[in-house]
């Protein structure tokens, strides 16, 4: 039996594997090596995958009773050489933020997480070779 | 007959000094676990220490830094009053990139993999309780 921490992640790693993304981009999961994806037109955008966790907060006298809340970051890398407007990009970080509206459920086994608001798309940055465009998704235990 | 009762300047006057003393506080225990590493408890990176110490206390937006920080948020605290705009950030240059994650090379050519750090995020998220925190100790008072 798995235990909450792991079904907490695989519950919103279930909800980011059903997200799609105009253009088509490879998400890379907390942690992993990256080897960032090319296409015909050279280097491709990806999406790098953050799991913020918090401290768990008790509810009440019984032990079993906590609420456990964290940010699920989803940050679109986009090649600079690769040409995108403004308008673009937020429509593109837009459509992804709206995969996680407010109290969506997000399931796996005994996880029952919701997002807690609408995801947030912050202003993008250009970092090294990349345009990064991170969306915020803050989740609680139902 | 005189009135015997609390005296309303007087309360009045004791309120605005705790809300004062509240929000200062709380501001500074925020900073405290803004600046506080994985290794001590907190949810900083750390390797040489500099982000941690790169914590600021301001009413402006912080300004990037390219040398090592100070490490003094006191400061900034010692200004604030209720009905302020405050902000706590890193000055380190790289702040960014450990927050968000970063893949490629610096400016130095050091090659980077890594997933974000979300310690930002984090931090925040603990400002409902820290401010609870701080009221109930001054409750006791």
């Amino acid at each position: 039996m798995p235990t909450i921490q792991t079904t907490d992640w695989l519950a919103l790693k279930a909800r980011v594997d059903t997200l799609e993304t105009d253009p088509v981009m490879q998400v890379f999961e907390p942690g992993v090596i990256v080897t960032p994806p090319t296409d015909e037109r050279g280097p491709a955008p990806f999406i790098l995958l953050s799991d913020v966790t918090n401290d768990p907060v008790r509810v009440g006298i019984d032990p079993r009773l906590h609420t456990r809340t964290g940010t699920l970051m989803l940050t679109v890398q986009w090649p600079i050489a690769r040409d995108i407007s403004h308008t673009q990009m937020r429509e593109i970080i837009g459509q992804i933020a709206a995969h996680f509206p407010a109290d969506v459920c997000m399931s796996f086994s005994p996880s029952r997480l919701r997002a807690t608001q609408d995801a947030s798309a912050l202003p993008s940055f250009v970092d090294g070779a990349y345009r990064v465009s991170p969306i915020r998704v803050p989740w609680s235990s139902t | 007959m005189a009135w015997e009762g609390i005296d309303p300047s007087k309360w009045a006057g004791t309120s605005t000094t705790g809300l004062t003393a509240l929000l200062r506080n709380s501001v500074q225990a925020l900073a405290t676990e803004a600046s506080t590493t994985i290794p001590n408890g907190g949810r900083v990176p750390v390797k040489t220490g500099n982000l941690g110490r790169s914590v600021v206390v301001d009413n402006k937006p912080p300004r990037i830094i390219d040398g090592l920080a100070k490490g003094d948020f006191s400061l900034g605290i010692a200004t604030i009053k209720p009905g302020d705009t405050i902000y706590i950030g890193w000055q380190a240059k790289y702040a960014r990139r450990q927050n968000y994650g970063f893949v490629g090379k610096d400016s130095l050519g050091r090659n980077y993999n890594q997933s974000g750090f979300g310690f930002a995020e984090a931090t925040a998220a603990k400002w409902p309780a820290i401010v609870a925190e701080q009221g109930a100790k001054m409750g006791k008072r």
